[in-house]
């Protein structure tokens, strides 16, 4: 697996050098718009990222997610950006940037992904998880924010039923507390849990 | 003597004694069914117009047409007697930007069935028409479009199915009928050609035999022939007890129609033949197909005598070989084009055709097609038109009589059991949207299925097969990327056809996708994302047959992705790629056909 992700960041290093012309960020799309609150450009750019080793890639990688971790509790969805957050790497940022500044409200687009990201990376840290009380703090959160990506359209009521059911069936032994949580958490996302009697 | 016999001489009679409008002026013929009742109208030639009336036709969608007329006409039969057709004539909205004038173009329309709401008149009246796509084709290229319902569809009749020189003069006398119709805008002096499939494959072709005789001051450029029966033993032997065995009952209640002496089926049916006949004649195409398929004649006839034994009749043996096509040659350029997968109708006996031909220094043009009977003929539709086209504009076809190619041998599938329609390699147009990135991927050209559709018990089951390929993804610049599509278990459908010729397919695929390597260029490296599930793609479809083979069918829909595995940038990628909303279209084109 490490050996596989050291193959990936020298994948991505190796694109980060090649491409060099600068991609086209949001500061670039919304600066017409007087409107619009222009982000600041990235601190890293393409070339200072593609002089980077694979290790330094991913000790950026690790920390992103290590901040992740570190505020496993916080449920909330960010409101606005006004910088690179921590849990998101200067590489995911480059490429986030990137992709929103195609959308047609780029600045939204920027901040709906960083949430996805957020999102994403808490699921991740969650199956990684060895401590109880960080993973309860990650499974509360990443229930919370599940109704937020069915109202965004990042993920279907039937996935998100899914991966609700395999976090409150990791969370508690009780088959009771189990129905009960999955039926709140499956109204919450307007839909209904059942079980069929085997 | 038949019934309508009788009748047409019962009017004639009446035309004799009654005062009967003038010869050669145009009548206005009345609304409703009335206008199938064959009138009091003296004719003095072959395609004189009996009378007309405008009329609305459906074609579907985006029809180039500016006026349809319903045309009755004198024509003959197969033994020369004088008859009363009906038919109509399609005007192209398009201008027609060739030089001379607009051409006109007899279409012959295939098997239809025996009833008289079968008619193509009617039918394309009713906007249920089987093969209005290919018209519409034809006018869209500007032609003026004349489709013959052939004799028998008045009121009273039995159509002469299958008689070849009677449906060869219906195709021919509706031109001169044509150009009679008042501010019409059709010419009588107008290059003219025939196309035809099937049944229309057999009138084309005849067409080509006897126009310089029978349509001498015609500017016939060329006909079309798809699909010819040309070899009516062989076609009848292959017919009966298999999947086209309606076929053979057709032709047989048609046949003795036109030589009621020679081939008495009256006499010759068993009492379950002589149902089955009163019941024939009460459907059409898509009903009869299914209703007796796989029957053999000997289950309809007295003693239970099968065709070997018909065919030793010597009256009905020369009658059936009085259909038979190639003992003379075409007076003007031939296309003949078959389906290899042809499952009525035998491709060697249509080479036979060709040699035939060539052997008199005929030109002929033969396209081979990898297709069963339906699908050809509409699959074949662009390349006729072109070949159409050319003939219209005065060029030379291209001879396939010097070709070097092998000779195509069938591959059909064995009848006998259920209608099975094989996919072989079909091309699979297909393209993914990508919600997040808002950019399309194509899949690689030779993307294709192969797939059993069971027509019979309403199956489909096959393989999809994606090759790998190159993409870029719009992260970054442009992140060059190698996928896969990698399906997961086969292709599972209902195939259902119904009687009035509407195709329903519904059902699913699902397949995993991954990126198997990220770079740039020649440089490329282990990636490994994967979906951690296959997506679904649901596979729903509903509309004419002819789209099946025209490359009509197209499966549209949204699917979702689930989370990819992509090490360190999992969680990134699963932002950028996975979700629902990721947008497919698939459509479905059968391989392309061979030119001899």
């Amino acid at each position: 697996m490490w050996k596989v992700a050291i193959v990936s960041v020298a994948a991505i290093a190796a694109g980060l050098y090649v491409f060099r012309a600068e991609v086209p960020v949001i500061s670039e799309v919304v600066r017409d718009s007087s409107s619009v609150k222009v982000i600041s450009k990235p601190e890293y750019s393409q070339k200072d990222l593609a002089a980077m080793t694979p290790d330094q890639l991913l000790e950026m990688q690790s920390v992103a997610l290590s901040a992740v971790r570190d505020t496993a509790g916080d449920a909330g969805e960010l409101k606005s950006l006004d910088s690179r957050p921590d849990f998101v790497s200067p590489a995911e940022w480059l490429m986030l940037r990137a992709v929103a500044g195609r959308n047609a409200e780029p600045e939204q687009e920027l901040l709906r992904l960083v949430n996805l990201l957020r999102f994403n990376k808490q699921l991740e840290a969650l199956e990684i998880a060895s401590d109880e009380r960080e993973k309860e703090q990650l499974s509360e959160a990443v229930l919370s924010r599940i109704p937020q990506r069915i109202e965004n359209q990042e993920m279907s009521v039937e996935k998100a039923q899914r991966i609700q059911l395999r976090i409150i069936s990791a969370m508690y032994e009780d088959e009771d507390r189990i129905r009960s949580r999955a039926a709140e958490e499956a109204r919450r996302i307007g839909s209904e849990f059942n079980i069929k009697a085997s | 003597m038949s019934d309508f016999k009788l009748k047409a001489s019962t009017i004639a009679l009446s035309a004799a004694l009654l005062s009967p409008l003038a010869a050669n002026a145009a009548v206005e013929g009345p609304s409703g069914m009335d206008f199938y009742e064959v009138p009091s109208i003296n004719t003095t030639q072959n395609g004189d117009l009996i009378w007309y009336r405008e009329t609305s036709v459906n074609l579907g969608a985006g029809a180039s047409l500016a006026k349809a007329y319903n045309v009755m006409y004198r024509s003959t039969d197969s033994l020369g007697a004088q008859n009363a057709v009906t038919g109509t004539v399609l005007v192209s909205s398009k201008p027609w930007e060739g030089s001379g004038d607009r051409p006109t173009l007899s279409y012959a329309v295939g098997t239809h069935g025996l009833e008289q709401s079968c008619a193509p008149s009617m039918q394309m009246r009713a906007g249920t028409d089987y093969e209005a796509r290919n018209i519409r084709a034809a006018l869209e290229k500007g032609y003026a479009v004349l489709v013959t319902d052939y004799e028998g569809y008045t009121t009273g009749a039995t159509p002469t199915y299958l008689a070849g020189e009677s449906q060869a003069h219906a195709a021919l006398d509706i031109f001169r009928a044509a150009s009679q119709i008042p501010r019409a805008g059709i010419s009588a002096d107008a290059p003219a050609a025939v196309w035809g499939f099937s049944q229309g494959g057999q009138t084309a072709a005849w067409v080509g035999q006897i126009a310089d005789e029978y349509a001498p001051d015609l500017d016939l450029v060329g006909v079309a022939s798809g699909g010819t029966p040309a070899d009516f033993p062989v076609v009848a032997d292959y017919l009966n007890g298999s999947t086209g065995a309606s076929f053979l009952l057709g032709g047989i209640i048609g046949l003795s129609e036109q030589y009621p002496d020679d081939i008495p089926v009256n006499d010759l049916a068993s009492a379950n033949g002589l149902a089955a006949i009163e019941d024939y004649k009460t459907k059409c195409t898509f009903e009869f197909l299914f209703d007796y398929m796989n029957d053999s004649l000997s289950s309809y006839t007295v003693g239970n005598k099968d065709l070997d034994e018909l065919l030793q009749v010597p009256a009905i043996g020369q009658r059936i070989n009085d259909q038979n096509l190639g003992e003379d040659g075409a007076d003007v350029p031939v296309l003949l084009y078959h389906g290899t997968a042809d499952e009525f109708i035998p491709i060697e006996q249509s080479v036979q055709l060709k040699r035939d031909y060539c052997g008199r220094f005929d030109k002929v043009t033969y396209d081979v097609y990898p297709s069963e009977h339906i699908v050809t003929l509409f699959q074949a539709a662009p390349g006729v038109l072109t070949w159409l086209d050319e003939r219209f504009a005065g060029q030379n076809p291209r001879n396939s009589c010097y070709s070097l190619k092998q000779n195509p041998v069938s591959n059909a599938n064995p009848g006998g059991g259920d209608f099975i329609v094989t996919l072989d390699e079909w091309n699979l147009d297909a393209e993914l949207q990508l919600a997040t990135l808002n950019q399309t991927v194509e899949l690689p050209e030779d993307t294709t299925i192969t797939a059993d559709a069971n027509i019979t018990d309403e199956s489909l089951v096959g393989d999809l097969y994606v090759p790998d390929f190159e993409a870029e993804l719009n992260i970054l610049v442009n992140l060059d990327v190698s996928l896969s599509v990698e399906p997961v278990g086969q292709i599972e459908a209902t195939n259902r056809l119904s009687r009035d010729g509407i195709l329903a397919i519904n059902g699913s695929t699902q397949a995993n996708v991954l990126i198997n390597a990220a770079g740039f260029g020649w440089l490329k490296l282990p990636f490994n994302c994967k979906t951690t599930e296959p997506a679904n793609f649901d596979l729903d479809w509903e509309g004419p047959i002819a789209d099946f083979g025209a490359g009509g069918i197209v499966f549209e829909g949204e699917t979702e992705f689930a989370e990819l595995e992509c090490g360190w940038m999992t969680s990134l990628f699963n932002a950028l790629v996975a979700g629902p909303g990721q947008e497919y279209s698939f459509r479905l084109v059968p391989p392309a056909p061979d030119r001899l």
